[in-house]
């Protein structure tokens, strides 16, 4: 049995080393640059002025408008901040449509001085409503002139967005000085938020860089339960402007 | 919502302060200036010989100057001329809404063309770098060429006239390197395109750099081949933006170069990705690709970089590279001899071959106030327009046509071309000492399997490329590989790839090229 598997494993391996050379010598076409032209020459369809684009974009707004009586805000200190995923296909050389999904976190300090009535009298070290939402926006863009080449240009998106509250806090710090103290309130799960807000929004823009506004067209506040708890309607200042930039 | 207002009208006049709009103008005809040309103090000597070479009339329509009295009446309307060709009976201007209705009614003016829209673009510059090993790279940019073969026979480039046009050539008047150009005379004359207002040696030292490519020496080395030519500079770019208007600033500095004689314009610009799209590549949409074939049809040879977005989105060469009648050079790496990362690939969108020929795209160059090692097609090109120079001095006769057919045939890779090399490295041997390259390589085919078999099997010590080719039967590069030779069979394919009998395999190796066809 011995004597006869012995030249059968020989050939064996004289035919493995004659394919391992042969495998070897063909593996020795080193490639230094290759090119397709046929499928090169396919033009792109994604890109700034192409049919599809998408990416990144950031926002810082501060809050405009006017304020509920009794409700005072401290404007400069009222802001947003916007993160997000943005889509863009385009329709014809000057119309776009764009989809967004961001993440969207408001605060709106509450100025504490004598006309300030709601939701107490209080005067607070710090008093803040904050909405982190989940926001989702569509747009129509205009593109002021018909670009031929690969870049954003100018343009005006108008279009209108949901904004869906994460959690909601309402935020008090009150200094208590016979303690050398001070105490944070924070409440939670506001019986009086709306559960959706929905805006209109307009936004110019040069390139990456915008300025945009946006209209909230609902309350935040529910205005049942604003009646019945505080014996009035009450509701933050509805406009947002800030800039934006969109990588 | 006061506040809202304010910052969306701030905004909206930034927007339309960019959106000013500027308009090509187009005239029926020249209108008294027919009457009152006389080429012979309209033309410099060199292109009145240079039109005799090339036997084109001394007053065809396209060289006269656009009339005065047109022009004038196109002033009182708009409110600037921005610019002007001869050429194309072009007047560029910018001009209000309300007053463009009253110049389409003047009687001279054919058609009105709204400018395409103004961009932000840098210009077409290299990226940065620098290598301590500035005399190695001067050494061997000049060598690639084989500068030393042309500098034996005293071919220098003199006698030839070379217009530079560029964004800025700040340093020029300092450098060291370039000092011989002003104690020679060897600069003519120079202009600002842009500004049109008295040449300032400032803009940007891109120009500077590329100058120094055609004839600049550093310490005892050559940095280009035509270190004697004469030099015509032209600014035509802004530097940190890229409007359109660039293009006719463009033209306009052809035609001074062709008034003032010029054999060839150097020019290493080019625009794609934001202003263009790659079907526009064709060499018939820009306004400057137009620009250089007229300057082609006037007898200058046109020396154009391919563009430096082989490696970006774009990919793709830019315009006026894309013009068929320029000769486009594409970059290569000085360490493997194939094409670097950075240089853009050809074809153009109708798939005429580009880039023509290529030189190294890393080099030694002269900045405003240094030297340093630079990368980009930019300075690649230079050394292609000092290799022509010398080639014009050999063949004073030679016409363009001829000089840019010759030109391709000294690629080191010719006949075989690609679009990432053209036909490769022009070699001055082929001019001087021309010599019959033998077989290196052989085909065999073994069943449905095509073979290249080297001649002598590869040293392992040395780096060596096989370069090959699919072409189409519409003559089109299907695809094309660089291959490092390691064995003695380089290249195995299944002969499927070969779909008919006029489909072709064209193979390169060391200095030989032999196509393959299908005979089933």
């Amino acid at each position: 049995m011995k004597a006869t598997l012995k030249p059968i494993l020989v050939k064996i391996s004289l035919l493995s080393l004659f394919l391992t050379v042969l495998v070897s010598s063909l593996d020795a076409q080193t490639v230094l640059l290759k090119r397709e032209t046929e499928r090169d020459t396919i033009e792109r369809k994604f890109g700034k002025n192409k049919k599809f684009y998408a990416g990144l974009f950031l926002g810082y707004g501060f809050v405009v408008g006017k304020e509920t009586p009794g409700l005072p805000i401290q404007y400069g200190n009222s802001s947003e901040l916007v993160v997000g995923i943005w889509g863009k296909r385009k329709l014809n050389s000057h119309f776009s449509f764009v989809p967004e999904l961001a993440f969207r976190a408001q605060w709106f300090r509450i100025a504490q001085n004598s006309s300030k009535t709601i939701p107490d009298t209080f005067q607070y070290e710090l008093e803040r409503y904050t909405f982190p939402t989940f926001n989702a926006n569509a747009y129509i863009r205009y593109n002021f002139k018909a670009h031929k080449g690969n870049h954003f240009g100018t343009y005006l998106d108008v279009g209108a967005g949901i904004n869906l509250p994460v959690w909601e806090r309402h935020r008090r710090v009150i200094d208590d000085k016979s303690n050398n103290n001070e105490v944070v309130v924070i409440r939670k799960n506001l019986q009086y938020i709306q559960p959706i807000q929905v805006t209109a929004n307009v936004r110019l823009g040069y390139r990456r860089w915008s300025v945009y506004g946006t209209y909230r067209l609902t309350d935040i506040f529910k205005q049942d339960k604003g009646k019945e708890i505080f014996n009035q309607t009450i509701d933050l200042p509805p406009v947002m402007v800030g800039v934006m930039v969109m990588i | 919502m006061k506040q809202l207002i304010i910052i969306l009208t701030f905004w909206g006049l930034i927007a339309s302060a960019y959106g000013q709009d500027t308009y090509r103008i187009y005239l029926k005809d020249k209108g008294d200036a027919t009457l009152r040309f006389d080429p012979y103090t309209f033309f410099d000597p060199k292109a009145i010989e240079r039109r005799e070479c090339e036997g084109i009339a001394l007053t065809a329509t396209d060289d006269l100057p656009i009339a005065d009295t047109y022009l004038r009446q196109i002033e009182s309307c708009a409110e600037q001329i921005i610019g002007k060709s001869r050429w194309f009976n072009l007047v560029v201007v910018r001009i209000s809404e309300h007053r463009l209705e009253e110049l389409a009614h003047l009687p001279f003016v054919e058609r009105i063309e709204k400018n395409p829209s103004t961009t932000m673009q840098l210009c077409m510059k290299s990226n940065e770098s620098v290598h301590p090993d500035k005399a190695r790279f001067a050494e061997y940019q000049f060598r690639r060429l084989q500068g030393g073969l042309f500098h034996e026979k005293n071919l220098t480039g003199k006698g030839v006239r070379v217009a530079v046009l560029d964004v800025g050539f700040e340093g020029t008047e300092n450098a060291p390197e370039l000092a011989h150009l002003f104690s020679r005379k060897q600069i003519l004359d120079q202009k600002d395109f842009v500004t049109k207002r008295t040449f300032e040696w400032k803009g940007g030292w891109h120009g500077t750099a590329v100058l120094s490519c055609i004839a600049g020496k550093y310490q005892e080395q050559y940095l280009g081949l035509a270190p004697d030519a004469e030099f015509l500079l032209a600014r035509t770019e802004y530097e940190k933006r890229e409007p359109f208007v660039e293009e006719i600033f463009w033209t306009e500095a052809a035609e001074w170069a062709d008034q003032k004689g010029a054999h060839i314009i150097n020019s290493s610009l080019g625009y794609g990705d934001t202003r263009y799209t790659y079907k526009d590549m064709d060499g018939k949409t820009s306004l400057v690709a137009r620009s250089a074939n007229k300057a082609a049809s006037k007898g200058i040879l046109v020396i154009v970089a391919q563009g430096n977005e082989g490696s970006d989105a774009w990919q793709f060469l830019g315009t006026p590279a894309d013009a068929d009648s320029v000769l486009s050079i594409g970059g290569t790496n000085p360490f493997t001899d194939h094409k670097i990362d950075f240089s853009s690939w050809g074809p153009t969108y109708d798939h005429r071959l580009k880039p023509n020929i290529s030189a190294p795209g890393v080099t030694t160059v002269r900045t405003d106030n240094n030297v340093s090692v630079q990368n980009g097609t930019s300075f690649a090109t230079p050394l292609v327009s000092g290799f022509a120079a010398c080639v014009k001095q050999l063949r004073p006769q030679a016409t363009e046509r001829q000089l840019f057919t010759e030109m391709q045939k000294s690629g080191h890779l010719h006949p075989y071309f690609d679009y990432a090399h053209g036909y490769g490295i022009p070699q001055a041997s082929y001019f001087l000492n021309p010599v019959q390259r033998k077989p290196t390589f052989q085909f065999d085919v073994q069943g449905e399997q095509i073979l290249v078999r080297l001649n002598a099997k590869p040293n392992p010590d040395e780096t060596k490329n096989l370069y090959y080719a699919i072409e189409n039967d519409k003559g089109i590069l299907e695809q094309f590989s660089v291959l490092q030779a390691e064995s003695e069979i380089v290249l195995v394919l299944e002969k499927y790839v070969l779909v008919n009998s006029n489909y072709k395999l064209r193979v390169h190796y060391e200095g030989y090229t032999q196509t393959y066809s299908r005979q089933d």
